[in-house]
């Protein structure tokens, strides 16, 4: 069996032994049923044999009362100790992977949105659900029986020498031609595996993706475009999944035959046996009515490598998950109220977001100061969310140089940095849980009063009251069932309720209507007056209340001041500017 | 039951050859492996005699069983191979079947199902016909074949004896069979757990930047965690009855072998039965326990199975949006937007809403008209829109391109008079470019790319990154800005001509320089006929023939930007806050 997986199996299988650690008494109380039940079935066949031998052939008809009452008393503990052992290795198992999903999926929503920029959601779904589900079906069906089975069958085959050496050795012979057809076999079924469970995984990915952008592809009439790439997907797994069907019936039809075949064998040398060396019926009896039980791990190997296949390639997968870096560890602050911020000063600041990528920020240098407000302006792509998702912390791997509080960025834990800002991000999140969770987002320190002035804070609450259940109204994934208009406004109230010191706008309130976004704007002025705030702003109304404005291009800010400065000075703002206030309508 | 029946001999049916095929090869293997057995008995009972004259006839059987032997592992792998690749097959073409009927429903579906209970869906329900149409059915037919072939053999050796075998044998599968119902029980609930594990984990993938920004894993992973947990809890639960009650069929040969060895071992001191029948009786019942675990094995693949389809049948029968529908003959799609599109006192109310969303709607839009629509969050922009585009479906008599009524129209042929660009952007895990060229494969006419990009004022942007159009969009267009991914978004609807190009709010997320381009590309270049815009910017509004106002799903005014100024309370004060 060792042979039948390779190295980089058991490097595995060493790899995630340590999640039974903690759970070693079931392990110790399954293994010690072993002996138990190994005993049990070894006395089985030497009862099977003075059955015959004693009693059958001379003719005993107590003796063969007494011995088949001991055998059945045999049978039942066999069947009760198996029946512990397989328990509780599977609770072990259960509560293994228990312990690997909750550590897995802690991992995926540390890992940096960077990983996520490079690796469908679908994907690191699977690895946690069905991936898992795989390793926890080959504890149920497939390892499971395997280890207790083979050191049985090992004990049998001990028996069974001490029975009659030289048949038990014609017996075994068809034992290397089965393990070399095994070894061929496996890698075939292997590499079909690994293909059959990356095109699902594509394909379970893109059907996904499909879901969610529906109402795309109806709009583009592209149903048969889509429905042709999920098909293609599917067919990939299905010829796949058809090239181990043909190696798994050879296997197993194999493995089945392989008992008539050493029946032959036994019953030829049995034969030679008996007729010039007088050997008993009984013993040739046992062989014969017992070799079928000798191949039990063989087949169960074959009828499960599929299954413990499955679960190498799943641990393989997974382990390239957990290999993954997450963000820095950071004890969890959700709890706690938000800390302080003095200051945030960055130094020639450059970044690009991949190694082949160019400079998206180029020496960005300026100072934030407790209670300023700083507004930073330019066309898309000119940096602004960057800057943004740098001090966040969102990306790392900056050059230059970023301090908060006098600190350098990198060595402030992620925790602290996201406990100090309150982020409106331009994409919109909701969970499928109450309006107020969606506000509150788990933080405990927010009282219910909190909440509800946050909420009238952004005038969100005139149409939360509309709702049914109100603050208990229930929002669907990714808030479906808002229009968008008003979860930027749950958004907003998200953003505001926490009293952080710092808040961060980005593009914050596009697509809402002129009067209610006149309404954030108050709100946004009482804000600018208490808090410190960076604002990725399209409004001149915003951009007039900040204390600094950066307009930034290409990466680089080419001009800063406050509003009536950079006006004077004539340069690109004064000319956006300028032809806000000629068309008479400055981006709302 | 008949229905579920007829849908998987519906499915079944292409097949037939191959199922035809396994069951010939099946029965022959049951037959060689019932034959074996005999031979073993002549052999021993001519070694037990020891007659050196029939030593011939002995090495021709042992000869007859290696034969046997190879023939049966032909015949057997020939019996999966044709019960396994259709099953194989099926399941394919069902998910082919089910993404198209998916891609057919309206908001009203998905409103109603998550995307992660209906992708568990699509893959243990269909997993389900799976196995009846491959284990399910191969398993049948080796019950069927086992358990009157073997029984047969066995009542030929001994009438009594084989009833002495039925009574522990009954006793054990219903035994086995009571623990398989609870067993089937806790699956379902532990197929339930496992969707809700997957639907929280998707849920807090895509949110994973809330997450982050607002440090509240531990909430997430507490979440999870109550999932986790009771997954376990029911996976224990099937656990229990696979240790203790299960293992039961698995030693029914065992205990046959004792009732055998017992009442048969009577039977030879008795004289009326030779030691070499013993032995081929007890290797006729060591054949039975495969059958019998297997029907019980059986039973629960088609119980289960059934499940899956009866839950994959509401998928199948629900009537698509336009299933009753047919797309009009291209010639007559593009004469759709001759005259106007009209509506005529509209109202609508969504499945899920107590209240109409729009209200007495009544106007028209010509061919070449420039038409604006504006009012307050919720007052019913996009529900309009999406009336138009074909996603949402009117009652009839309400909404007519010329003379046709769209409640009528098939979804194809309104999308082929209205493009839409919406307000929630959505890319697709691809190259730009083929995000832009999306759904332009049916397309007889598409526009130059190089000339879309430039219109929707991407060129240059697109020239930055490296590999430009091929550049990969992460999920969702995460490493875009969303002004980006809004204009990537407007260059695929730019990308195939359109009759009506509607425009919901795509100037919100873009800055003042790329707005002015794209306003003058889009009203002085005019890439369609004719346009419909929602903007809450005056500035845009100001250049259309008329724009609606609306205001709680009504129309509160209609007209030039010069009338609503005087006309709308809510258009003039948007329009001074604008100045």
């Amino acid at each position: 069996m060792a042979k039948l997986l390779s190295n980089k199996d058991w490097s595995l299988i060493k790899k995630f032994g340590r999640y039974f650690v903690p759970h070693k008494k079931w392990l110790i109380v399954s293994l010690s049923s072993i002996p138990v039940t190994t005993t049990a079935s070894i006395l089985f066949l030497w009862l099977v044999e003075r059955i015959i031998d004693d009693y059958i052939v001379p003719g005993d008809i107590t003796g063969l009362k007494t011995f088949a009452m001991l055998l059945a008393g045999v049978l039942l503990l066999n069947l009760l100790f198996d029946g512990l052992y397989s328990y509780t290795f599977s609770k072990a198992g259960g509560l293994a992977i228990v312990d690997m999903r909750r550590e897995l999926f802690g991992k995926a929503i540390r890992f940096p949105m960077r990983y996520y920029d490079k690796h469908p959601i679908g994907v690191t779904l699977s690895r946690l659900t069905s991936d898992m589900e795989s390793i926890s079906e080959s504890f149920a069906a497939g390892i499971l029986g395997l280890l207790s089975e083979s050191i049985k069958t090992t004990a049998l085959i001990g028996y069974l020498f001490y029975l009659n050496w030289r048949l038990t050795l014609v017996l075994l012979i068809v034992v290397p031609l089965i393990v070399l057809v095994m070894r061929y076999l496996r890698r075939k079924i292997r590499a079909a595996f690994d293909e059959s469970r990356t095109s699902l995984a594509k394909s379970a990915a893109y059907l996904q993706e499909s879901l969610n952008g529906m109402k795309t592809i109806q709009l583009y009439n592209a149903e048969n475009e889509a429905w042709d790439k999920y098909n293609n997907l599917n067919q990939t797994y299905c010829n796949a999944q058809n090239r181990s069907n043909v190696y798994d019936s050879a296997l197993y039809s194999i493995v089945e035959g392989i008992t008539s075949v050493a029946t032959a064998m036994v019953l030829f040398y049995g034969a030679i046996q008996v007729w010039d060396y007088g050997y008993t019926m009984g013993v040739l009896v046992v062989f014969i009515t017992t070799l079928g039980r000798l191949f039990i791990p063989v087949r169960q190997f074959a009828q499960q490598i599929s299954t413990i296949q499955r679960a190498l390639s799943a641990l393989d997968h997974i382990s390239h998950l957990f290999e993954q870096e997450t963000e820095e560890d950071g004890k969890e602050t959700g709890k706690e109220a938000p800390s302080e911020l003095k200051e945030i000063r960055f130094e020639n600041v450059s970044f690009r977001y991949t190694e082949d990528a160019p400079d998206v920020l180029k020496n960005i240098s300026f100072t934030l100061r407790k209670g300023d407000r700083i507004a930073l302006v330019g066309t898309t792509g000119s940096g602004k969310s960057t800057i943004i998702r740098l001090l966040t912390k969102t990306y790392t791997g900056y050059r230059g140089s970023i301090k908060i509080n006098g600190k350098e960025l990198k060595d402030i834990p992620l925790a602290e940095i996201r406990n100090m800002m309150s982020l409106m991000q331009q994409d919109i999140f909701m969970f499928n849980d109450s309006i107020r969770f969606n506000i509150a987002l788990g933080r405990e320190y927010l009282t219910e009063e909190d909440i509800r002035k946050a909420a009238s804070f952004v005038y969100a609450d005139h149409f939360i009251n509309q709702l049914p259940g109100k603050m208990e109204y229930v929002i669907q994934d990714n808030g479906d069932n808002l229009s968008k208009g008003q979860g930027q406004l749950i958004s907003f109230a998200r953003a505001i309720s926490g009293n952080n010191e710092l808040i961060i706008l980005d593009e914050a309130t596009s697509a809402v209507d002129s009067l209610t976004e006149n309404y954030i704007q108050k709100a946004i002025e009482n804000i600018f007056s208490s808090r410190t705030v960076i604002a990725v702003a399209h409004r001149l109304s915003t951009i007039k209340h900040s204390d600094q404005i950066l307009v930034l291009e290409q990466g680089q800010i080419i001009e800063r001041g406050n509003h009536d400065e950079l006006v004077s000075q004539g340069g690109k703002y004064a000319g956006l500017v300028k032809t806000w206030e000629e068309k008479k309508s400055d981006a709302s | 039951m008949r229905s579920k029946l007829l849908f998987l001999i519906k499915y079944m049916h292409r097949f037939r050859w191959w199922y035809t095929g396994g069951f010939i090869f099946l029965g022959l293997t049951i037959w060689t492996s019932v034959t074996i057995p005999e031979f073993i008995q002549k052999s021993i009972d001519i070694i037990s005699d020891g007659e050196p004259a029939s030593r011939d006839s002995f090495y021709h059987y042992v000869l007859i069983i290696l034969g046997l032997a190879l023939v049966l592992i032909l015949v057997r792998t020939l019996s999966r191979i044709l019960f396994f690749v259709p099953g194989r097959l099926i399941e394919k073409q069902l998910k082919g079947k089910m993404f198209r009927k998916l891609s057919s429903f309206g908001k009203d579906y998905y409103d109603q199902n998550s995307t992660g209970s209906i992708i568990s869906r699509i893959n243990n329900d269909i997993n389900g016909v799976r196995m009846i149409t491959g284990f399910g059915l191969l398993q049948t037919g080796n019950i069927i074949f086992s358990l009157s072939l073997t029984p047969y053999k066995m009542w030929n050796l001994s009438p009594a004896l084989t009833l002495y075998c039925v009574i522990p044998m009954v006793l054990v599968f219903i035994i086995v069979r009571v623990g398989m119902v609870i067993m089937v029980k806790n699956t379902h609930r532990r197929m339930d757990a496992l969707q809700k594990l997957s639907g929280k984990t998707i849920s807090f993938l895509s949110g994973n930047s809330v997450i982050k920004s607002y440090n509240i894993h531990r909430w997430a992973e507490d979440k999870v965690e109550k999932e986790n947990v009771s997954l376990f809890k029911y996976t224990m639960r099937i656990t229990w009855i696979r240790s203790f009650i299960i293992p039961l069929l698995g030693n029914l040969e065992q205990i046959l072998k004792i009732v055998v060895l017992f009442v048969g071992g009577l039977y030879v001191i008795e004289g009326k039965f030779t030691l070499g029948q013993l032995t081929e009786y007890i290797a006729y019942s060591a054949l039975l326990t495969q059958p019998v675990m297997g029907l019980g094995w059986v039973l629960t693949v088609f119980q289960q199975g059934f499940v899956g389809i009866s839950s994959l049948q509401t998928i199948m029968d629900r009537t698509g949006t336009d299933d009753n529908k047919k797309p009009l003959p291209a010639e007559h799609q593009k004469n759709l937007f001759q005259k106007s599109i009209t509506f005529k006192n509209l109202t609508y109310t969504y499945h899920n809403g107590e209240h109409p969303t729009l209200k007495n709607i009544s106007f028209s839009i010509k061919p070449g008209q420039v038409v604006g629509i504006t009012g307050k969050v919720g007052a019913g922009k996009t529900t309009l829109v999406n009336l138009i585009n074909g996603y949402l479906r009117p009652s009839p008599g309400q909404l007519f391109f010329d003379e046709m009524d769209a409640a009528n129209l098939h979804a194809e042929d309104i999308r082929t008079v209205a493009k839409t660009v919406t307000q929630e952007v959505f890319l697709f895990s691809d190259s730009i470019r083929n995000n832009i060229t999306f759904g332009a494969k049916k397309a007889n006419h598409t526009n130059l790319f190089e000339d879309v990009i430039f219109k929707s004022a991407f060129a240059d942007e697109l020239a930055r990154f490296p590999k430009q159009e091929e550049t990969l969009v992460g999920e969702k267009g995460i490493m875009l800005s969303g002004g980006q991914k809004q204009r990537i978004s407007l260059a695929r609807s730019l990308y195939t001509p359109s009759k009506l190009l509607i425009l919901d709010d795509v100037f919100s997320a873009v800055d003042t320089d790329t707005e002015r381009f794209l306003i003058k590309q889009i009203f002085e270049q005019h890439p369609a006929e004719s346009l419909l815009v929602v903007s809450n910017r005056t500035s845009v509004l100001e250049k259309t023939d008329f724009t609606i106002v609306l205001e709680e799903g009504r129309i509160e005014a209609m007209g030039t930007h010069k009338e609503l100024i005087k006309k709308s309370n809510f258009y003039r004060e948007t329009w001074e806050l604008q100045k």
